[in-house]
Parts: C-alpha cells; sequence; structure tokens
C-alpha cells in the first residue's frame, strides 16, 4: 500500500501559466513583493488578513532564496520568469468557501514540489480544516470568552512565578 | 532502511565485550520476562536473577525479536549494562530505590536520551542527537530504571496525516498477536515491545489516541496522564497544548510506580502541574459509578460489542453503570484544529525546506503543506471554545467516577490496508477527542479477543487528575479477568 510514486519527488510543475482566462490568475511578481501585489496574486479580498508580509518582513519563503534550501516559487519571483499564472484551483462544489484561494496560496508557495495530484490532497486538507472552523463557530463566543493559553510578565528574578 | 538503522548501532555495539556476556541472560525462561514490573521486582529482590541478568536477557529478545516486529530503533545496550550494574550494587548495598529498580524499559523514540540518536521516527531527523536526557528519562534513572531501547513510531507521532501502517522510518509496526496486523499509531514500538516481552514496561505518548490506540491493539495496559502530570521536556513536540507522556505495561497496576516516577512538577516544562498523586487524595467509593456513552455497543465491530458486553457483566459486580450523553459541542473540531495548527508551527521548517519529501509516507509528504493555512483566527476561536468543552464535560463526568467503553470500534487493521478505509466500517461514540482537547486522563487494558485473534480492550476515563482513581477502577475490573495475563506466542 505504500505508494512510491507519490509524494514531493521536486518534479517541476510550471507555476505560472497565461492568465487570459482566469480573473484569479497568480501573477508573480519579478522582484520583491508588494502588499498590494500579493493581495492580486492571491486574488481573494477574503486572504487579506492572513496576507504575508512584504518580502523581508515575514522572512521565510517569500525572501528565501534557492541558496538556502527555498526551491519555492519564490525562486521564479527573483529570477525574472516569464510572467505566467497558475491553474485555477480545481473547485469542488463541497468545498467550504475559501479553499480555492488558500490552496492557490500554497500553490504560489510551493507549486515547484507539488504535482497536481498532491494538490489535490492539499486541497482536501484544506477544506477539511476550514469544515472544522466552520463547526467551532457553531459555538457563540462572547467578547470575554478568553482563549485556553495564559501570557504573563516575566523577569528572572521572580520569586512568584510559577 | 529504518532496521538498518537499528541494527548498525546494535551490530557496533555487538562487537563490545558485553555481547559475549548477553548469553547468560538467556538463562532466563522467556516466558518470565513477560512478567509485570511488580513479579519482575519480587524476583529481583529475591535473587533469582540480577539486573544484570535480566538487562541481557531483555537486550537478547529486543535485538532478535525487535527487527522482526519493527519495534526497536535503537538497542541502548552499553547505557543499559551500565544502569544495570549500578542498580545490582545499590542492591548489594542495601539501597533499594523502589519498584522500578533494576527494570528494564524501552522509550518511545520521540524522546530524547543522551547518547543515542532521537529520530522521530523520521528520516529527515534519522541523526537528530541530544545531549541530555528528557524529564521522564532523568526520573526513571532517578528511580533505578534501565533504559535498554529507543522504540518505534509513527514518523513525527503520525502528525503529518499518515493512513497507512508503513508511515515509519523502522517500517510498519508489527502486532505480536498476529503479523499480519498493524501494532497501531503512533506509539507502535512501546505497545509491541511490551506486549511481545521486549522490555519491563515503556514510555509512550499521546496528542490524540497514541498511547489508548496501540496498547488496545497489542493487549497491553496504557495509561495516558492528565495534562501537566507528566513533563514533557525532551519530548518531540507535536501539539504542545495537547501533547501527553505516559506509561505502558503488562498490568494496570504496573503504571502506577511508572506515573509516581514520572510525575510531577519540572522547571524546564512550565505547564507541568505540582498537583498530589496521592490515594488519600479521593474517597473510593463502595460502589462506583460508571457511565457508557449513548450509543455505545451499537457500530463497533461485532467482537468489540460482544467483548464490552462481557466487560460490563464484569463491571456491574462492583459498581452501577449508567447512561450518559455528552452536550453537543464541536470536540473534534476543535481538537483537529489545535493540533493541525500547532503542528503546522511546530513543523513549518521541515514543510518550508521541502524535506518534508525525505518522509515515509507519501502523504506525510503532501498533507502538511494544508496545515500551513489554518487560519489565526480559527485557531485563536479553537482555544476559546476549548475551555466551555472542559467545563461541559467536567460536568457531565462528575456525578460519575469514570466513563468506560471500547477503547477502539475495531481490532488492529491489517497491514496491507489503507487504514482509514479499515476503521470507516466501524463506528460508535468515541469520548477520544473531547478528553484529549480537554487533557483528562485514560486507562486501556485489554477486555478479550476479536478478529483473526487480536485482543480488544476497555477505555476508562476520568475527570482531570484522577489517575489514581482509574487504576483502582482497573484494578477491580483486573481482578476479575485474566486478559492482561494472555500473551502472544512468538
Amino acid at each position: 500500500m505504500n505508494d512510491s510514486t507519490a509524494g514531493a519527488s521536486g518534479r517541476k510543475i510550471p507555476p505560472w501559466r497565461a492568465a487570459a482566462d482566469n480573473p484569479d490568475a497568480v501573477r508573480p511578481p519579478t522582484w520583491g513583493i508588494s502588499r498590494r501585489r500579493f493581495a492580486a496574486m492571491a486574488g481573494s479580498a477574503a486572504l487579506l488578513p492572513l496576507l504575508p508580509l512584504p518580502a523581508g518582513v515575514r522572512g521565510a519563503s517569500l525572501t528565501r532564496g534557492p541558496a538556502d534550501g527555498g526551491g519555492s516559487t519564490d525562486s521564479a519571483f527573483r529570477s525574472g520568469a516569464p510572467e505566467l499564472a497558475a491553474p485555477p484551483a480545481r473547485r469542488d462544489p463541497n468545498d467550504p468557501p475559501g479553499t480555492g484561494p488558500l490552496l492557490d496560496y500554497i500553490r504560489a508557495l510551493y507549486a515547484d514540489r507539488l504535482r497536481e495530484e498532491d494538490l489535490e490532497v492539499v486541497r482536501e486538507r484544506i477544506a477539511d480544516s476550514l469544515r472544522s472552523a466552520a463547526a467551532i463557530r457553531e459555538v457563540p463566543l462572547a467578547n470575554a470568552d478568553e482563549p485556553a493559553f495564559t501570557f504573563q510578565a516575566w523577569r528572572d528574578d521572580d520569586e512568584l512565578a510559577p | 532502511m529504518s532496521r538498518g538503522r537499528s541494527g548498525t548501532l546494535s551490530t557496533i555495539e555487538s562487537r563490545r565485550p558485553d555481547r559475549v556476556r548477553a548469553t547468560k541472560g538467556a538463562r532466563i525462561p522467556a516466558q518470565l520476562l513477560y512478567s509485570t514490573v511488580e513479579e519482575l521486582g519480587r524476583r529481583l529482590r529475591a535473587s533469582e536473577f540480577t539486573a544484570r541478568e535480566l538487562t541481557e536477557a531483555y537486550l537478547e529478545r529486543l535485538e532478535t525479536l525487535g527487527p522482526r516486529l519493527n519495534a526497536v530503533v535503537t538497542v541502548t545496550r552499553e547505557r543499559a549494562l551500565e544502569a544495570a550494574d549500578r542498580a545490582d550494587a545499590e542492591l548489594a548495598a542495601g539501597r533499594d530505590r523502589g519498584s522500578l529498580h533494576g527494570i528494564p524499559y524501552g522509550a518511545k523514540d520521540l524522546i530524547a536520551a543522551r547518547g543515542s540518536p532521537t529520530t522521530w521516527g523520521a528520516a529527515p531527523f534519522r541523526d537528530q542527537r541530544f545531549d541530555e536526557d528528557a524529564t521522564v528519562i532523568q526520573r526513571l534513572e532517578e528511580a533505578g530504571a534501565v533504559l535498554a531501547a529507543k522504540l518505534a513510531t509513527v514518523e513525527l507521532a503520525g502528525g503529518m496525516g499518515y493512513e497507512q501502517a508503513d508511515a515509519a522510518l523502522t517500517g510498519p509496526g508489527i502486532n505480536p498477536w498476529y503479523e499480519g496486523a498493524w501494532s497501531g499509531g503512533s506509539s507502535s514500538g512501546p505497545a509491541s515491545a511490551v506486549a511481545a516481552g521486549l522490555v519491563g514496561f515503556a514510555l509512550s505518548t499521546e496528542t490524540w489516541g497514541s498511547i489508548v490506540t496501540p496498547a488496545a491493539f497489542c493487549g497491553v495496559s496504557g495509561l495516558r496522564p492528565t495534562y501537566g502530570r507528566v513533563s514533557r521536556h525532551g519530548a518531540m513536540a507535536l501539539s504542545w497544548t495537547m501533547d501527553k507522556i505516559g506509561p505502558m505495561c503488562r498490568s494496570a497496576h504496573d503504571c502506577e510506580p511508572v506515573l509516581r516516577a514520572i510525575a510531577g512538577q519540572d522547571e524546564r516544562d512550565p505547564t507541568t502541574a505540582d498537583r498530589v498523586l496521592e490515594r488519600e487524595s479521593f474517597a473510593f467509593p463502595d460502589r462506583p459509578r460508571l457511565a457508557v456513552l449513548k450509543g455505545t455497543g451499537e457500530r463497533e465491530q461485532r467482537s468489540v460489542r460482544e467483548n464490552f458486553a462481557r466487560s460490563l457483566e464484569v463491571l456491574r459486580e462492583f459498581a452501577s453503570v449508567d447512561e450518559l450523553e455528552l452536550p453537543d459541542l464541536p470536540y473534534g473540531a476543535v481538537a483537529s484544529t489545535i493540533l493541525s495548527a500547532e503542528a503546522a508551527s511546530a513543523f513549518e521548517d521541515l514543510v518550508d525546506s521541502g524535506r518534508v519529501a525525505e518522509l515515509t509516507a507519501p502523504e506525510d509528504r503532501v498533507k502538511p503543506y494544508g496545515s500551513q493555512v489554518i487560519l489565526a483566527k480559527d485557531y485563536i476561536n479553537a482555544m476559546r471554545v476549548r475551555p466551555r468543552l472542559q467545563r461541559a464535560i467536567d460536568e457531565s463526568l462528575a456525578p460519575f467516577d469514570a466513563v468506560v467503553g471500547p477503547t477502539r470500534t475495531s481490532v488492529a487493521s491489517p497491514l496491507d490496508v489503507r487504514i482509514p478505509d479499515y476503521f470507516a466500517e466501524f463506528g460508535g461514540p468515541s469520548i477520544g477527542g473531547a478528553a484529549n482537547v480537554a487533557g483528562l486522563p485514560a486507562v486501556t487494558v485489554p477486555n478479550g479477543f476479536g478478529e483473526r485473534g487480536l485482543p480488544t480492550a476497555l477505555q476508562f476515563t476520568g475527570r482531570a487528575w484522577d489517575e489514581l482513581k482509574l487504576l483502582e477502577l482497573v484494578r477491580e475490573y483486573q481482578l476479575r479477568t485474566d486478559w492482561h495475563r494472555r500473551r502472544p506466542e512468538l
């Protein structure tokens, strides 16, 4: 049952394809990335709250080059690759709203290492997460309902600290 | 490959003179190696054998049967023999550290031990080493126990979403009761090693089901402590707010000394609580009140249903049994959102670097990408709903001493079948998600056998900090049954 043919084997998928017929097309900048541009790239205003900050602020993928193990689509951003557009995420009528744009975000970062069948698995994972989130939203919360984690100010010589 | 890792280390160490003396351990009959910690300790103190001889005997089995069951990552031969000699010298000098003194054990390979690799069961971490022991290893050493092996685990404790038994550096965990079946996840090695008599007991971890499931599948007793009871310092983090460490033993009675040894506050794990672990802290009722979740016994595998019905008859000999329906709240959704979000953070580097592609199970190489986009507000909402779940569950459990039910809805899945497909055939209410998200303790014990001669199991879930009460209830059950004394033929 171990399907050795699956997995992120490094097979390249052209990350960007022509966008003429795709209003949600993800377009790569050629260098750096502005917030506005990334918003356009993600193709959904609904994504704004989670969008990464401009390069150098979020760090990690969007500023990382191939030399430090990136290999994700930001290398296409940096290399001045021709402006192609990612194919739109496959829509499943049963997917919760937002599945496609979130999948597009993953595709934008990691398309060069995920095959179409891999992206299908990722899409299902995202849809599951969003369904869980929807179930959680069914529980009415008051403003005073605090999350189950605690934060406290700290000093090294505080004898009362737990 | 994975066996190669274990084999390589064993081969290197087998050149040591210690290896020659290992044959001495063979004079201890194999049947005796299936004894409980309590029995082993009694025989040790009666000078029927030394700690070194006992350790040599277990090392021999770890090296011969361990690879057959894919249960072992590293045999810690040198360290074990040093500890055994120390235990013998102390006993000879009149110093007895207690129940675990001189007893060999294994630790799930998520738990750091100096001098050995700590692979987390995953190929990208096959050479990872830590220069100190996890707190639980330190505490067991102080209790005189002998670390004999690092035991197999599903890669990264199964947190990447595996769907098959073959999702580990060491290959699929093999069930000692039927070698065509899985030993369970994620603590595959601890469960099969305890069941097969490769160690006296084992340390295991659970985020959501990883102690109770393999313990159930392999017919051993497992204890999942209350969150915060046991320090996790030195153990791999999958979910900071859900991870727990607990023992697996050949009787529930043995779980108590192990829990006593590892429990307690640790300044290196700020989530640990300074809580009393004493029998005097609770009043054990004359006739305990047990609850069964509504709908239990309807959709489980036939043998699970039948064995649970028989277990209820036994339980009714000393306890009352009522039906309970938990409030309708999204336990599973909250648990999965929290676990996925925390695991995504814990392993972001692995995903971002692309090294996730080195994991064994193909689905583990891909699914983690999906968890990278869990919205912050959804995680926080889950953490806001969580206290409400905790209060609701506690209120439901308060009138009872424990909730009992089948630990799993079926016996272990066949090795060659996709895990979700097999388990989808069966159903029934489960308290697992609710109890794990609320951090509640549970004990699982064998309660019979089912398809393919595989064990079924009975689970007791209690209110926070009620581990000793649960063990007392289980003791009453095990006094009336002998399922925990059955041993697989290997």
